[in-house]
């Protein structure tokens, strides 16, 4: 308290005796407004300094103890009939201001830590690990559901991957990115995509093209399975491995699937091709480009009529090959066919057939 | 006079249940034109634009009819002070502990999916969305329950344009 002050008298409207002095602190009034009428007042705070001088405070203020009545339920002018309910409301200053009882603090602690503690049973409860772990896996079958809806998605061979990962760097990742992401608008990801999901149509996709996308049908099915390999787990995708044999048989429609060429046919057709089409289409069968084409890793000879139509009736440059035995044929047909491509044998009655 | 009508939410989620319909039975006709098996793509941009405006309808539907719920169809002056029952409080309750164990829930969920194995986007979604949604009902049984309201009567011409 400042020791110059000798007391606080408070003084309400003109009054000419204080309602209270206060000598020392907590300098604290108790004003009971009932005893005053609603309406404005005045409140006068005096204070008397030791020395004799005199500082004087004034604040205005309104009491409204008796505020009207308001109706609740019934308009001003309202036309009514029959029997009409509404409330009256009055201000009631004896009411008390807040609920009685335990304190706010102690509702609002207890209310904390009960929520925290089902908080942190949900965050790191084994149950609940268990229960995000039944979620995952059945969120994970659902995509490999969806993913996979030709056959199943097969485990993922890491031979393949790897190859399918050069080979994606290789001819891929100049349009669709080497993460997999694309270019919007221009080259759509592969992250994610249902293209990529669906094993049919992302076979489709790469050997006939489509949707703005080249045909790449150079490639042999241990190739595209590799390249669908990887494309369909990397990227944050897990759609699931490819086979070869599922290639195949997506690819030859059950040509692949044909028994594999015998040995010793193979072994005939080689010596054949060695006298007959070495010359031209070269021993390793990679042709001389633009006068004899290659028959490595061409498309053309998966039509097995097609190959043993050329031999036996010659076409441009290439002579007529008829003075061959079936036996021979069949031979040579197999040999470039399942050799140096990845098509089935012939037999010599589908060169019978032909001749 | 004020008034807050549940026609318009009714016409509204009404728009809506029929631009659904309108979206589904184009996916079956998307499908029948495919040999009876869907493309691979889950909605045509079609449906997409479909369920946009069906999705549309539904918000402006829950909107007006939450706002019936908590206003009444017609404001009253005065001064309204809330009324919280046993029901409401128990509600409260039950949805604020609801509320926290999806929140850990989540938690959980979005370390599994980056330690362990990965979780799907549309499971993390419905995990989220449940939390919102119960985070929503909290907060209009708070508004309807628990917070007082006072209407006050202007005159007819006010300054305000509108």
């Amino acid at each position: 308290m400042n020791p110059k002050i000798e007391r606080i008298e408070v003084y309400v409207d003109e009054a000419k005796e204080p309602i209270q002095v206060l000598t020392q602190p907590p300098f604290e009034v108790e004003l009971d407004t009932r005893t005053l009428p609603d309406g404005e007042h005045r409140l006068r705070i005096v204070t008397v300094f030791k020395d004799g001088s005199r500082e004087e405070r004034e604040l205005p203020f309104e009491v409204d103890n008796l505020p009207d009545a308001f109706v609740d339920g019934i308009d001003e002018g309202q036309r009514v009939r029959g029997q009409v309910r509404f409330n009256v409301l009055v201000g009631d200053y004896d009411k008390p201001k807040g609920p009685a009882g335990a304190s706010a603090w102690l509702y609002i602690l207890s209310t904390v830590l009960v929520l925290t503690l089902v908080w942190v049973f949900f965050a790191v409860s084994p149950t609940a690990e268990k229960a995000a772990a039944q979620m995952a896996a059945a969120s994970g079958g659902a995509k490999a559901e969806a993913a996979a809806p030709a056959g199943g998605g097969a485990p993922v061979d890491e031979a393949l991957f790897n190859k399918g990962k050069e080979l994606y760097a290789a001819n891929c990742a100049s349009c669709h990115q080497a993460d997999g992401k694309g270019l919007p608008g221009v080259f759509p990801a592969l992250a994610g995509s249902q293209v990529v999901a669906d094993v049919k149509a992302a076979l489709e996709r790469i050997t006939k093209g489509g949707n703005g996308m080249p045909a790449f049908n150079q490639f042999s099915p241990e190739e595209l399975a590799a390249i669908l390999t990887y494309i369909r787990n990397d990227f944050g995708n897990h759609f699931g491995g490819v086979s070869v044999d599922e290639v195949k048989k997506l690819l030859g429609g059950g040509e692949a699937a044909a028994p594999a060429a015998d040995e010793g046919l193979l072994a005939e057709g080689e010596q054949v091709y060695m006298q007959n089409c070495a010359s031209c289409h070269q021993p390793d069968g990679s042709g001389m480009a633009p006068m004899f084409p290659a028959l490595k890793g061409n498309a053309h000879l998966k039509d097995a009529k097609f190959v043993i139509e050329r031999i036996l009736k010659g076409k441009g440059a290439m002579p007529s090959f008829a003075q061959l035995s079936d036996r021979q044929i069949a031979a040579v047909a197999s040999f470039v066919r399942a050799k140096l491509n990845d098509f089935g044998p012939v037999s010599e009655d589908e060169v019978k057939a032909l001749r | 006079m004020y008034r807050n009508d549940a026609t318009g939410p009714f016409f509204a989620l009404l728009f809506s249940v029929a631009l659904y319909l309108a979206t589904y039975l184009d996916g079956k006709h998307i499908a029948a034109l495919h040999g009876g098996k869907p493309p691979h793509e889950a909605l045509s941009e079609g449906q997409i634009g479909l369920v946009a405006f069906a999705t549309l309808f539904l918000i402006y539907a829950l909107i007006g009819f939450f706002s019936v719920w908590l206003e009444g169809v017609e404001l009253r002056p005065g001064r309204h002070v809330p009324s919280p029952g046993a029901a409401a409080a128990l509600a409260a309750v039950l949805l604020a502990v609801i509320e926290a164990a999806l929140g850990g829930f989540f938690v959980r969920l979005m370390l599994h999916h980056l330690t362990v194995e990965p979780v799907s986007s549309a499971a993390q979604g419905a995990v989220f969305g449940a939390m919102m949604l119960v985070g929503a009902v909290l907060l209009a049984i708070y508004k309807k329950y628990y917070l007082g309201d006072e209407v006050l009567v202007e005159e007819e011409h006010s300054e305000v344009p509108w």
